[in-house]
């Protein structure tokens, strides 16, 4: 695979630049945000967003189906939803005097699926995401059913209630590639969102890429090239999740090594450089690890969470090699 | 076209420059990495350097070698530990990573190396820099702790030995050496022999912390002292022997009466002291010389005769090689303790046969040339000094020594002593000396070994006189046989000497001097001097100085002036009236 060139690395910049642009006109004040989601789709990833009710997070939905012009629906799960109302049920149906099964695609079929408080539903509902997730394609009565491509799920879940939901299980959380913490404005940016919006009117949206083009982004993402000294970071720090002690009961898979290795090849593309960097392991490994280190019961109980978990782990793992001898100090460069 | 060189030469320049840059900061980690796993070790190295530098330099050695040493484990334990940090030393990739981090570059020096764009700019900023660290400080004390072992004041000590083997002390050695030599030479009779054996074996089985007691050594000293003395007499006794037997030979029939009936009377001494010997003869010797008299000899034909004169010749032969040993120590004593200073003999008696043959009849000598009258005689004022000391000597003195009044002082001859210093000088002479000289009357004086200093030291009356009965003796004295008794003196003159283990045979070494000289940074005169041979009269001082009288004593009750009593010495000076609270209060005031 051949590395990608200048051109190419600062036209799909560009691009990116103003799906960003697009984005920041939907959801003020949520720069952070932003890039993160729009790093994790270059990466092909899927996201979980988990945030208090009425932050934007449809909204960012919304406006990045819009922007993209790709097929975006919502799926609000409940305690009875059902897999086939999320995969597609076969109807029987007569059809030139025969009756047969007919495979109706469900709200899965599309580029964008909104998972709205994808913890409201039961385990067996949930479970219907794994083989879409992981291989963008679902199984109803033995009939395999490619998905879109591109096909992205971005799920959202409500940290405050817990009566009535059901916390998405270790695989579950492992297909997701970031988890972001969607935060409440600050007054100036409420102050922008009261002056441009109405409430019940949603925001115009102009559409800057379209599906081929994304999906070339989304190729060129793949062909950035990632050092050996960066990818043995991502291997350190994804090996230091495992602590061994009685705080993790599991730590990182290496299918999050290989998330971590993606989005910081996208976040490298949309920083416009060539090469993935310490620089993007370090920013985006507390989005790709939080949710993939399973907290011993006792750490929970002290308040520990996966990201102290991580911040921690990132302190002690430094990038480059592996220590300095104590006889070197860094130097001082202004 | 001007321009083309640059810009093919950047991209070269700037790889050239990074690679540079990174190899330098590679091999910076790298020793430092080393480094510090070597520390420790080299601490470790560096502690046992200085103590192996302190031990050589207590044992004298040349400090090139534990250096040395310590250079070469120092160098063994680098490349072990080289050795062992090898799989963790960085690479130049590594290096690159460091400087993509330190310059902010986002890996790009990483990915230009893997070809995937440029090489950025060039950045002289240094990355990383030496800091004091434990590894700098341990390394630096260890050489510090060499430096120290090296330079410190340290005195060279005795090698570490292990202790030797505790020899036994002199004179029992000599003892032992005797004892093997007499029975090699099966010079005394064996059962005698093994009863002296076993003496000194029960010496030599005491512990060998005992053997160098007081009690051991005085007891080591006698019996071989004794021994050496029985083995002396045994010889007499069998010269006699030899004597009587030449004599026989020599006179053939014609032995006059007299003379017979001295050789029966020195041959009938000579059968008791055999017998009363410790160490006799062999008995096959004894028994053969038991028979023996004047008219047997007489009887016997020459041929018989001559083999026992050659029997007693070789049995005194065995006596003096076996006894070898003895006479080696008492001859290496005799040096020590006169220490190289002439010994006069004279005699008083009749003019005739002469004081030469005087002095050797006094001394039992008949063997010729033993007082080499050529010796060099005393000076004239020597010569003075001695005579008037013996017109001073004591009456005893002089009639122990056989001298009565108008009896002719023969003369003064000096001996060929010290004692066996003299190359020439008899076994015979030196053993009857010896009998002289560390008998009881054995006198040591100051003197030194100059002649000169003779006169000084007799003029201040330290002259010792000892007397010698001669030994009766008949023969022509004309012919150089004493035929009368007679007397002798022997004037002793030695170095002081050494002390025994008893206390006895000589003084104490040294002793402080009549007036000290003692100042800061000076010494202390000390003289030897032997006091146990002062006689009456003899001042052995003078100590100038004051009785301390205590001038305010009190001297009794005064009234108007008048002084009734003066009291005496060691007086109460307190009043009957006091009473005893005032006298405490009185004696606790002056206390």
């Amino acid at each position: 695979m051949l590395p990608p060139n200048e051109s190419e690395i600062a036209e799909a910049r560009a691009r990116l630049a103003s799906l960003r642009d697009a984005l920041a006109n939907v959801l003020f004040g949520q720069d952070e945000l932003l890039d993160a989601v729009i790093v994790g789709l270059v990466a092909r990833g899927h996201l979980l967003l988990e945030g208090l009710p009425g932050l934007g997070k449809t909204e960012l939905v919304k406006g990045l189906s819009k922007a993209l012009g790709l097929d975006a629906k919502r799926i609000q799960f409940t305690p009875d939803l059902l897999p086939g109302d999320i995969t597609g049920n076969p109807l029987l149906q007569e059809v030139d005097g025969t009756r047969r099964f007919v495979f109706q695609p469900g709200p899965i079929f599309a580029n964008i699926v909104l998972a709205d408080e994808i913890n409201r539903a039961s385990p067996k509902t949930q479970s219907a995401l794994l083989e879409a997730m992981q291989e963008r394609r679902t199984t109803v009565m033995g009939e395999s059913h490619a998905l879109p491509d591109p096909f992205f799920v971005l799920a959202t879940q409500n940290p405050i209630e817990l009566e009535g939901t059901y916390p998405l299980p270790e695989a579950q959380l492992d297909r997701f590639l970031f988890k972001l913490d969607v935060r409440r404005a600050d007054a100036p940016t409420l102050a922008r969102i009261v002056l441009n919006r109405e409430m019940g009117v949603e925001p115009k949206v102009d559409a800057v890429l379209d599906a081929d083009t994304f999906r070339s982004i989304t190729a060129l993402a793949r062909r950035i090239h990632m050092p050996e000294v960066v990818a043995a970071y991502i291997a350190r720090i994804v090996d230091a999740t495992h602590t061994g002690d009685a705080t993790v009961r599991f730590g990182a898979s290496p299918r999050a090594a290989l998330a971590l290795a993606s989005a910081a090849k996208a976040r490298a593309l949309y920083a416009g450089r060539l090469n993935a960097s310490f620089e993007d392991v370090r920013a985006l490994a507390p989005l790709v690890l939080r949710h993939r280190v399973i907290l011993d019961y006792t750490a929970k109980l002290e308040g520990l969470t996966g990201d102290a978990v991580v911040a921690a782990i990132l302190e002690k793992t430094p990038a480059g090699p592996a220590s300095t001898p104590q006889s070197l100090a860094a130097a001082k460069i202004g | 076209m001007g321009s083309l060189p640059s810009l093919f030469s950047r991209p070269m320049n700037t790889e050239h420059y990074w690679m540079r840059r990174a190899r330098g900061l590679r091999r910076r980690v790298n020793f430092a990495r080393w480094f510090e796993c070597f520390a420790p070790v080299g601490f470790g190295v560096g502690l046992c350097g200085t103590v192996a530098v302190l031990a050589a330099r207590g044992a004298g050695y040349a400090l090139v070698y534990p250096l040395g040493a310590t250079g070469a484990v120092a160098l063994l334990a680098a490349l072990f530990v080289m050795r062992r940090v090898r799989p963790v030393l960085e690479n130049d990739g590594d290096a690159l990573a460091r400087l993509d981090l330190a310059h902010g570059l986002h890996n790009r020096l990483s990915s230009a190396r893997a070809g995937v764009g440029d090489w950025p700019a060039p950045k002289e900023a240094p990355v990383l820099r030496w800091r004091r660290s434990r590894a700098a400080d341990l390394v630096a004390a260890a050489l510090a702790l060499l430096l120290a072992a090296c330079l410190v004041p340290a005195g060279v000590v005795a090698a570490m030995k292990p202790p030797e083997k505790i020899q036994p002390p002199p004179a029992l050695r000599d003892l032992l050496a005797m004892t093997k030599r007499l029975r090699e030479e099966k010079a005394v009779d064996p059962a005698a022999l093994e009863s002296l054996e076993k003496r000194a074996e029960a010496l030599l089985k005491q512990p060998e912390s005992a053997w160098y007691d007081t009690t051991t050594m005085e007891a080591s000293e006698h019996l071989r002292d004794r021994t050496g003395e029985a083995l002396r007499d045994l010889d007499k006794d069998l010269a006699a022997l030899k004597g009587v037997a030449d004599r026989v030979a020599e006179s053939g029939e014609l032995i006059p009466e007299e003379l017979s009936a001295q050789l029966a009377k020195n041959l009938a001494e000579a059968l008791e002291g055999l017998d009363l010997s410790t160490l006799p003869p062999s008995k096959e010797l004894r028994d053969k010389l038991g028979k023996l008299s004047p008219a047997a000899m007489k009887a016997m034909d020459k041929k018989t005769l001559d083999e026992l004169r050659r029997t007693l010749a070789e049995q005194r032969r065995r006596l003096r090689r076996a006894s070898a040993d003895a006479k080696d120590s008492k001859a290496s004593s005799r040096k020590a303790s006169s220490g190289g200073l002439p010994v006069f003999v004279f005699a008083c008696g009749p003019a005739d046969p002469g004081p030469a043959m005087l002095v050797k009849n006094a001394l039992g000598v008949t063997a010729s040339g033993v007082v080499d009258s050529g010796l060099k005689a005393p000076t004239d004022a020597e010569r003075q000094v001695i005579m008037e000391s013996l017109q001073k000597a004591p009456p005893r003195l002089y009639t122990q020594a056989g001298c009565k009044p108008g009896m002719q002082v023969a003369g003064i001859v000096p001996l060929p002593l010290p004692p066996g210093s003299a190359p020439d000088a008899d076994d015979d002479l030196l053993d009857a000396l010896e009998d002289l000289v560390y008998g009881d009357a054995y006198a040591v004086l100051e003197f030194e070994p100059e002649r000169r200093a003779l006169a000084a030291a007799l003029a201040v009356g330290r002259l010792r006189l000892l007397p010698v009965s001669l030994k009766d003796c008949n023969g022509d004295c004309k012919s150089g046989s004493c035929e009368k008794p007679g007397g002798a003196i022997v004037v002793v003159m030695g170095a002081a000497g050494a002390g025994g283990p008893g206390g006895g045979g000589g003084p104490a070494p040294l002793q402080m001097g009549d007036k000290s000289t003692a100042q800061a940074g000076g010494s202390e005169q000390l003289k030897a001097g032997d006091r146990s041979h002062d006689t009456l009269g003899d001042m052995e001082g003078l100590t100038s100085g004051k009785h301390k009288v205590d001038k305010d004593a009190y001297r009794g009750p005064v009234a108007g002036g008048a002084i009734s009593s003066e009291g005496e010495g060691s007086e109460s000076v307190w009043r009957d009236n006091l009473t005893p609270e005032e006298r405490e209060t009185l004696r606790q005031y002056f206390k």
